[in-house]
């Protein structure tokens, strides 16, 4: 007998729903005979609709590369465990560590795909330890999370994802169908649909989101901020007679001293096209401004962040966020409404690590090394004297791990995420994980049980301050520093190209389960680069050696008509792809802001 | 019961797919990893997924030395995997190419458009998953699509529109 059971699909922040009709688990792997996926036709989200990843849920059962049970390091390697043994081991570790370096040596990391309830768990694990330092490791949601949290900016929330269906004009910012597929029944839907609905795309990759647009903005990598402003700047200007707008005098003095040819000189776009940018969000209305999170897309993601939601303000536009973490919303508020201002973000506790300072890190879910770019997370977790990692296949991290716990994926649990149109969804357990394998939940509350036992008591952590929200005279500061921005920008250099990270299809979203689906590994088996036809005497496939300030790889190139002179594009998913981003601390943040690297290109 | 000819086709809207592949992944995952739909890409620029017409008079059934291909009661050209010998007869036969070739398990792939599915009245996989509309479960007939003829004895009805 087969039961139906629904869940969402956790693999990007859209939430889609499906149905699985249960059968009989069985020991050997043979998902498909037993469970049958069943697409949800009237789910007003995506209509029945999954890609590729989603349809493939069902190796996660019984994948013969997950990790079993817990394991811990020993002298000779690593040796398979009892779960009372590892946390009884794990406890007295962390109590002997707490004792000898205090409560602030200890960070918690956690993954941007844990529901809301086992975020709430690791808050709790945090207040019995004593730390402070929480947060979730999503690189490329944060910089946008932070500033939506704090913007000045009135924001217009999407009500539903079926309200897209009747706009007259979408700007996107980013790959939105790379990131998230399923929004294409929606965009294009309006875009055919909707006779007057023009399609503008901003981003430079030439992904099939820009193959679809209207007008495709394909400014030069890494100069979003500037093009935005260049719109911002000829809207302002047009808006002006017909409404006010609050912040428009603090920021006029700033804008007008830009020079909006500058800006068309270093963007690559011309002026015809930002003025029919400006044209169409200004006339065709209703609009909606989309920013898609990238890694290693923007620079600035901050500030590009504050550009669409300036945009979007000024034109009375919807504002949609699309996140790559499945719950990074909801994570973000949790963890903000937690957080004392002493407590590190994710970036900090890798600082930390490095400096020496942080010497216990509790990992559940995150593999630091694949998602920090360069080589500064692997030296950093090296230092560590206490590594505990939750896992649901091996990988980087989890070889330098200390202990090693066995998590389930979002298939096997249940609880409650926020997607990114702050909407709270219900996530079912369609599976029930097998053997010694527990949920994120699970492995949480028998630490927080083991720690209360040994005698740690929840500590009152002081709550953090309200977050102060910004002011116009912020909005005018961080306008300066995007004309310096302009004014210090330094040109490409003859022999360099800019690496362009792109996204792809199979493996967009959670990459360290997506990249042990056999689907995934057939669409994209091995990091390709792709490069115009034509440069440095180039006309066919080969091999290449890639080096920036970071890293130096060598991978196979093949010609392709997406990729434009001076350009190389590359699957960001791939950790020899993050090793060569450029990336810099931005202190009064706490983030990184990882950028599209400047690199040099040596044909073999 | 009486088994009714079933007129429905898959139609692919050229103008909305945006080549994610869920099409690909979700026909793989029902028919035992081997996919009967398949991409075409022309020159990175257009996408076409490939998916079977069912014609009215079918060049692969007549290819097959086996019997192997029938058309049946429903109107559905399908394949009895015991009776493929894996010669690939019906690959050079179909003029519209959406006949693959699986040397693995040394015979062809073909769809059945879901049969399980369709006559417990739910869509092919291909078409439920479709991430952009593009795919969809019509019912065809003869003012709602032309017939396409080659060679003066195939037919079958044009399932491929643009907006």
């Amino acid at each position: 007998m087969k039961e139906p059971r629904n869940t969402i699909c956790f693999f990007c922040s859209l939430g889609c729903g499906l149905t699985v009709n249960r059968g009989e688990d069985r020991v050997y792997y043979q998902p498909i005979a037993t469970n049958e996926l069943e697409y949800q036709l009237d789910n007003p989200i995506n209509r029945g609709s999954l890609c590729g990843k989603c349809n493939y849920l069902f190796e996660l059962l019984h994948h013969p590369k997950r990790i079993p049970g817990p394991r811990i390091l020993k002298s000779s390697g690593y040796r398979d465990v009892h779960w009372e043994n590892v946390t009884t081991d794990i406890i007295e570790q962390i109590a002997a560590l707490v004792e000898k370096n205090g409560a602030e040596s200890v960070g918690i990391m956690l993954s941007p795909y844990l529901t809301i309830e086992e975020t709430e768990q690791a808050i709790d694990l945090a207040q019995i330890i004593g730390t402070p330092h929480i947060d979730y490791c999503a690189l490329e949601d944060e910089p946008i999370l932070a500033k939506i949290r704090q913007g000045a900016f009135f924001q217009k929330r999407l009500p539903s994802i079926e309200e897209i269906d009747g706009m007259h004009t979408s700007f996107i910012v980013g790959d939105v169908f790379g990131v998230s597929p399923v929004l294409s029944r929606h965009f294009l839907k309006a875009k055919y649909d909707q006779r007057a609905n023009k399609m503008v795309v901003l981003e430079s990759s030439n992904s099939n989101t820009g193959w679809f647009a209207d007008l495709h903005l394909r400014a030069n990598p890494g100069t979003e901020v500037m093009v935005l402003t260049g719109i911002l700047i000829l809207l302002l200007e047009q808006i002006g007679k017909q409404q006010a707008i609050p912040w428009k005098a603090a920021v006029k003095h700033v804008l007008d001293s830009i020079e909006i040819e500058d800006i068309c000189k270093l963007t690559g776009v011309s002026l015809d096209q930002i003025q029919s940018a400006a044209g169409l969000m200004m006339r065709e209305k209703p609009s909606i401004v989309t920013l898609v999170s990238g890694f290693g897309v923007y620079d600035r993601a901050d500030l590009v962040t504050e550009l669409c939601q300036a945009l979007s303000d000024a034109t009375d536009s919807y504002f949609l966020p699309v996140f790559t973490g499945a719950n990074s919303l909801g994570m973000h508020e949790a963890i903000a409404n937690f957080k004392p201002a002493a407590g590190m973000t994710a970036s900090q506790m890798i600082e930390a690590a490095e400096k020496g300072s942080l010497k216990v890190l509790l990992n559940f879910g995150v593999d630091i090394i694949r998602t920090f770019p360069g080589t500064r997370a692997t030296n950093a977790i090296k230092k560590l004297d206490f590594l505990l990692s939750t896992s649901i296949f091996p990988n980087d991290t989890t070889g330098f791990s200390h202990v090693i716990l066995p998590a389930a994926p979002w298939v096997e649990k249940t609880g409650t995420t926020i997607n990114m149109l702050g909407n709270s969804l219900k996530l079912d357990a369609v599976l029930s994980p097998p053997g010694h394998i527990k949920t994120t939940g699970g492995i949480l509350s028998i630490l927080i049980d083991a720690l209360h036992q040994k005698g740690f008591d929840k500590k009152q952590i002081e709550p953090p301050e309200a977050a102060a929200q910004e002011t116009e005279e912020d909005i005018a500061n961080h306008f300066i520093e995007i004309k310096d921005l302009i004014k210090d920008n330094s040109a490409v250099e003859s022999n360099q190209k800019m690496l362009v990270p792109n996204n792809d299809f199979s493996h967009s979203g959670d990459g360290a389960i997506t990249q042990y689906l056999s689907w995934s590994q057939r669409m994209c088996p091995e990091p390709i680069a792709m490069i115009a036809e034509g440069e440095n005497g180039v006309h066919i496939s080969g091999m290449v050696r890639i080096s920036s300030s970071e890293n130096k790889i060598t991978i196979p190139v093949k010609v392709s008509r997406r990729a434009e002179k001076g350009m190389i594009i590359a699957p960001v998913h791939f950790p020899q792809i993050r090793s060569l981003l450029q990336w810099e601390m931005l202190p009064q943040w706490g983030y990184l802001n990882i950028k599209p690297a400047k690199v040099s290109v040596e044909f073999l | 019961m009486e088994k009714k000819k079933i007129n429905k086709r898959i139609i692919l809207d050229l103008d909305l797919c945006i080549g994610c592949q869920s099409c690909v992944a979700a026909c793989a995952l029902g028919y035992h990893e081997q996919a009967n739909v398949m991409l075409g890409r022309i020159g990175e620029i257009a996408i076409l997924p490939l998916h079977c017409r069912h014609c009215e008079k079918p060049a692969c059934v007549e290819a097959c030395p086996t019997e192997a291909l029938q058309k049946d009661e429903y109107g559905f050209v399908h394949r009895s995997n015991l009776l493929c010998i894996g010669c690939h007869s019906c690959v050079f036969a179909c003029p519209f190419g959406v006949i693959s070739i699986d040397l693995m398990k040394h015979v062809t792939a073909k769809c059945d458009l879901c049969i399980d599915r369709v006559l417990n009245e739910k869509i092919p996989r291909c078409v439920a998953t479709c991430t952009s509309g593009a795919l969809s479960f019509e019912e065809i007939t003869e003012a709602s699509a032309e017939e396409v003829w080659i060679g003066g004895r195939i037919s079958s009805r044009a399932i491929i529109r643009r907006m």
